[in-house]
This record gives C-alpha cells, structure tokens and sequence, in this order.
C-alpha cells in the first residue's frame, strides 16, 4: 500500500440529480465522497443535468439513479447526445452505478406501458417492457462478484426484461412477497445497473468499499476524518436488515 | 333478497365488531364477497363527494363532513373503516335500509388514491377532491405520477357530471385536469373524460365536468427552503423546466411550465393566512356571481386551532368542496371557526415544557416530515426533537428506509434544537441519514429499545419536547413516554 500525503483528487459525475431522483439516491454519492474522503482522496462532485455541457472525459465515477417512467425517457432525450462518448468510457473500464429505471437506458429500447417502444442507448443486449403495474419489494441478493450478500428495495414498474446477458443479483424476496425469486440488474465492465432504489451504497457497506476500491485503487492517504461514525451506524443497520430480510 | 342479505349481514357484523370494540371494514369485505354487486343494487342519495390524495383526506373530511352537518346536511362518513372499497361498502350498507336505500342526504367517502377507480366503477361520486399528490408511501405508491394515472383512470371511472374540486398549487393535481382537458379562461377547465365526449366538447353542447381551484396565497408565507429534492423542478406532462413564481411548500406554488400549457390556475376559493391562527378566504368575483350570493366582503376570516401550511390546504379544500354542494363560503366558514379537529395530527404531549407536542407525520412520505421540520424550527424556542422510526407501516411490512434520505434533516441544524433523540428498531439507519446531515453530531442521542427513552429524555431533554412519528409507531412512544392515552 502506498500512504501518501498528498491528495488523490477524484472526480464523481453525477448525472441529473433533479431529474433521477426518485428514492434518496443522493444518498449513493454522498456515501462514496464519505468513503473516498475517508481513505483521503479529494472529492469533487460534478452535478450535470438536462441541457448541460457534460464532461465525461476526466471523471472517475459516474452515478444515476431512478425517475419516474416519464422522467426516464426525458433522460434518454437528453442523454442520447453522450451516446458514444458514455459507451466509450464504460468500455475504458470507468466505474459507473446506475440505479433503479436508470440502468434500462444501457439497454436497446424501453416499450413503455402504452405499448409505444423508445429507442435507448443500446450498450448491452437487452430491451424491458413495462407494464402500467408497479413491482414494490424489500428483497436479499447474492451478488456475482462479491462474496457478501446484497439488501435493497425494488421499486419498478412491472413487467420484464428480455435478453441474454450476465445477471449479477440473484434476488430473493421475502417470503409472500409477490415476486418470485430471479436475478436481476446488469453487469459490464466496472459499470453496475440494478432495480434495487435508493442509496443501495449507504445500506450495503460491501457495495461501498466495492466501488471505492476500483475508484481509489490501493491509494491510502493521511486520512482526515478516521472518527467518522457514519460507518459504523451504515454497518449495524446492514446487519439488522441481513437478519429481518 | 340479495340487498337485504347484504345489510343483514352488513349490519350485524358491524354491530358485533362494535361490541369488540372493533370498526373494521370486515362487515363490507364479508359482504362484498358474498354479494359483489350489491353496491349496485342500492339506491344512493344524490350527493357523493369523494376525497382522495396523499395528505390530509382524513383531515379534510372531517372539516367537510362538519360544514356540511352544521348546515343541516343529513351526512355518511367512511371515517372507520378503511379507505378502499370494503370501507365504503361497510359504510352504505351499514346506513341502508333493509331495501336497500341509504338513509343519508350526502355520503363523504375517503378514498385511497390508488384504489379509487375501483370504488368509482361500484359507487360513482358526484364531486370529486383531490387534495394533494406527494412521494408517500412509496413501498406501495410507486410514485406520484403513477399515482397521477390511477387517478386519471379514476376520473374516467367517475364519469362525465363529476365536479372535480382541485389543488391549483400542485402541478400534480393539476396535470390531472390538463391531460384531458381544455384549459379556457378563468380556469375553469372543462375536462373531457372519454372520447365521445372530446367530440361533444368541440360542439356547442358540451356537457363538461366543472373543475373548481383551491389553493393558498403567498402573503405571509416566507419562501420554503429546498429540500433534498425538488418535485416541482420538471413539468409533469412534459419534463420541461418548471418556472416558479412562487412556492408555498415543496412542489406548491405557482408555477407554469416552460413549454407546454400547464401552469397554475387561478384558485376560485383561496385561503390567506394571517396573523397566528386566523386565515382569510377569498372567492373569486365570477364565482360569487355564478352563485348569485350576497355576501357583504369576498374576504372571510377563519379562527384555526392548528394553524399550519398543510391545515390551509385543508381548511380551503373543505370550504371549496362545501361550496360545490351549494354551501356558501360564509356559511362554511361559520361552521369552521374555532373547530377544533378530533383526528388532529398534533398531540400535546404532558412532558418538557408546557408546550410539548407530539406532531404525526406519516413515515415514508418526507413531504409531512419536512413540514413539521420546519414548523419546529418555525417556533424558535429552546426545544428537544424526538424523532422515532420503529415500525415503518402499521398496514404491511418493509424495511425499506430510503425515504428517510429524501427528508431534510438540515432544518434541525438550528441553534434552538438543543437535542435531537433517534429511536426505535431503525436508529441505526436514522443514525447514519443524521451524520450525513448538517447537525451537530454532539447533540445526537441514540435509544434502540424504546423502553429507555424516557431515562433519556429525563436525562437529556430541554425545553419543548417535539416528537415526531407516525401513526404506526404513535402508541409505541406514548407508552415509552408513560403517557396514558
Ligand atoms: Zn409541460
């Protein structure tokens, strides 16, 4: 490990905040600056929304979370400008979360629940229907690429998505719950997209470290702030919920 | 036969349940199941004003249903049982008679937003109020745009005739009567409900559903501050840029889309809130023509025991409602001054200081927790907030705490908050929301087992106790406090 006492600077893009903003998604960005900072990086966090000029080229994450079915498609008519350069830094290997409906923007269409099909950004091979029903679930996941379970809610218009791709979360319900046991979610890359909403990074310390790991690599600076408690409530409240779930 | 069955058997249960000390809506659900289309078969009085939206139903037809009585309105009132439509049927058969006709001149049902198009395909309201739209209850809600089109299914259910009494200050509401309608002048919008319809309207015979406004003038409102998230930044029509002229609270204001027709109509009842406690209503000129009234001042004012923004909203709702069933807006305000509600959401509480309240905000819907956030930094006395997360739902389960990050905590970061107590099974998940906040973390305490608050309170507290919680977890913390109910 190198210890360093100068600061990594790291750049998190996070991708409109006032549109995709559905189930306290900022909490995600707010939990990685937290970690990155912990392990002594700067943070600078760079909002961009519809309409704005977005610099892809020098951020070291990007983050998008979850709208509601028409503010998905005004994301899609605003964000279809960055197609190749987007498609271009996910296959660099640039770490990117999306949560929520926003992962179904990677994907070649979304036909929504009056059956009109919009085109998407096509990076991966899979298309989702979406059906005027609503899928609401507390779930537990194992997860393809960590050994450590995955908690979260489900919050998402019904219906399915079709296509032949690596699933990484094997979801398992609650029992009675009206959702069968599937896998969900995609995985490409450092680029992760799932249904589970919300700060998935706040209630699942695993995921945290997952994404701070790429991010910051094996860089540990002088840290500033070792006394932070909010990683120690983030980690007990991860423990109640692995035992209710 | 089948009608008397039903409210035998209606009846019974109900009275049963009472002796138990029960009001449930099993005698309806019982009812229904037997008999599926009985609600059908009654013979309903005239009058069926509907209530329904995220906040304040209850509230809001509990005023509605005083004005109403207090001008000799013989009234039904779903206020037990609940608000789908085993409630309803539990009501209307409860109040039938043997052959099947409801003993009421007027029925107040409240309705769950989600579930309204279904009781409107058995009992067709005749005046229809939609309060609010807000994220509550997202676990089960989605969110409020599919709530927006369940209910536009319900407008379609209710049918063309219904008077819809709207929220102008909520672009949510007001996509309602956009989607379908023609905005003309003076806001009135006449909706049109179904195609054949659309082909009246552009005739010369429109048999239109009458949409009347209510909202809330900004004189006296100090502008809100933002929260952690604005759902009044993007049109709900077309996810264009909003332009506001003003806001009242969250997504309240004025507003008006940046491209397309949507924008706030001009209320026809509009309440104004004055000095503590008063509120002034005002109806506007043409629709005190319309109703060829003679009162002396358009301006009425109004003593309110619980004076906050959200009892504005349902205090102008009531009087709007009342006036679409031909109440006069004085009249209405005659039978409002000085109410005090009985399902208030506020509880004085007999701990701290003499003004120790317990102030109900339903978990999962940041919209009433920001509101009485603010209202309690509003106070500016020396207080302690107690803020208590154990059971997320009293009707069903979820562990989900996301709608926690969508509460603004930054409020309590004021000099006159001296303590800040998290309790209940979800202080861990409170506990890392609050060291993400602006709060100094020193004056945080944390009580997982309720049965400790009160050492804690004792030990810790100062000044007004505030304590807000849900209903779900009201009686947990009333007993934790030692408080008899
Ligand atoms: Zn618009």
């Amino acid at each position: 490990m190198n210890k360093n006492n100068t600061l990594k600077k790291i750049k998190i893009l996070y991708l409109y905040p006032d549109l995709m903003n559905l189930y306290g998604d900022w909490g995600n960005v707010a939990a990685l600056e937290r970690e990155l900072v912990y392990r002594g990086c700067e943070v600078i966090i760079d909002r961009k929304s519809v309409g704005d000029d977005i610099d892809f080229d020098n951020s070291d994450f990007t983050y998008i979370g979850s709208g509601t079915e028409r503010s998905q498609l005004a994301c899609m008519r605003d964000l279809m400008r960055y197609k190749d350069v987007l498609t271009e830094r996910i296959n660099a290997e640039v770490p990117m979360l999306a949560t929520g409906n926003s992962h179904e923007l990677f994907g070649q269409a979304v036909t929504d629940s009056g059956g009109v099909r919009h085109e998407m950004m096509g990076l991966l091979d899979f298309e989702t229907v979406q059906l005027n029903t609503r899928i609401t679930e507390d779930c537990l996941c194992e997860c393809s690429f960590l050994t450590d379970k995955v908690i979260g809610f489900i919050n998402r218009a019904g219906g399915e998505q079709k296509g032949d791709i690596e699933r990484p979360f094997s979801v398992f319900p609650r029992e009675g719950a009206g959702y069968p046991a599937c896998t969900e979610g995609i995985k490409y890359k450092n680029q992760l997209g799932t249904y589970l909403t919300g700060p998935v990074l706040v209630r699942n310390p695993p995921l945290l470290s997952y994404f701070a790991d790429i991010i910051a690599g094996e860089f540990v600076g002088e840290s500033i702030k070792r006394d932070d408690m909010f990683f120690e409530y983030q980690q007990k409240a991860y423990e109640s919920a692995l035992a209710v779930l | 036969m089948k009608v008397f069955l039903a409210v035998f058997i209606c009846k019974t249960l109900y009275f049963l349940g009472k002796r138990v000390g029960k009001g449930s809506s099993l005698p309806g659900k019982v009812a229904l199941r037997l008999f599926p289309d009985v609600l059908g078969c009654l013979s309903l009085p005239d009058m069926i004003i509907a209530v329904t939206g995220s906040n304040g139903k209850t509230t809001t037809s509990e005023l509605i249903v005083r004005v109403l009585k207090a001008n000799g309105r013989n009234v039904g009132w779903n206020y037990e049982g609940s608000n789908q439509t085993e409630g309803v049927a539990t009501l209307l058969l409860r109040i039938a008679s043997f052959s099947g006709k409801v003993k009421r001149d007027t029925i107040v049902m409240v309705c769950d937003e989600r579930y309204a198009k279904w009781i409107f395909k058995k009992v067709r309201p005749t005046v229809l109020l939609v309060t609010n739209l807000c994220r509550d209850q997202l676990t089960r809600n989605g969110h409020p745009e599919f709530v927006e089109d369940c209910l536009r299914e319900a407008i379609e259910a209710a049918g063309e005739g219904v008077q819809l009494v709207l929220n102008a200050d909520d672009p949510y509401v007001a996509a309602l009567a956009f989607w379908s309608g023609e905005t003309q002048d003076r806001g009135t919008v006449h909706l049109s409900c179904n195609k054949s319809l659309q082909t009246k309207l552009r005739t010369d015979e429109p048999s239109p559903c009458l949409v009347s406004w209510f909202g809330v003038s900004p004189d006296n409102i100090a502008p809100p501050r933002m929260g952690m998230y604005d759902d009044g930044a993007f049109c709900p029509v077309c996810k264009a840029r909003m332009v506001y002229k003003y806001r009242i609270a969250g997504h309240y204001g004025s507003y008006s889309c940046s491209s397309c027709r949507l924008k706030r109509n001009e209320p026809d009842v509009e309440v104004a809130i004055q000095d503590r406690g008063t509120v002034h209503l005002s109806c506007n000129k043409s629709l005190q023509t319309k109703l060829r009234t003679d009162e002396p001042s358009p301006c009425l004012a109004l003593k309110i025991k619980q004076p906050s923004i959200t009892n504005a909203y349902n205090y102008c709702a009531a009087v709007a409602v009342a006036e679409a069933v031909g109440v006069s807006v004085s009249d209405s305000v005659k039978a409002l001054d000085n109410y005090e509600l009985t399902g208030g959401r506020v509880i004085s509480l007999p701990v701290g200081g003499s003004d120790s309240l317990l102030l109900l905000s339903k978990h999962e819907n940041s919209f009433a927790y920001d509101c009485s956030l603010s209202w309690i930094v509003q106070q500016k006395k020396p207080c302690t907030v107690i803020v208590l997360v154990d059971a997320i739902s009293r009707k069903y389960y979820t562990s989900e705490t996301s709608w926690l990050w969508d509460i603004d905590f930054d409020l309590l970061a004021d000099d006159n908050v001296k303590c800040i107590i998290l309790a209940g099974r979800y202080v861990n998940e409170l506990a890392a929301r609050f060291a993400m906040s602006a709060v100094d973390q020193t004056k945080i305490k944390y009580v997982a087992d309720l049965s400790g608050l009160s050492v804690c309170l004792d030990r810790n507290g100062s000044g007004s106790i505030y304590a807000v919680t849900c209903f779900s977890d009201k009686t947990k913390l009333l007993k934790a406090l030692y408080i008899k109910q």
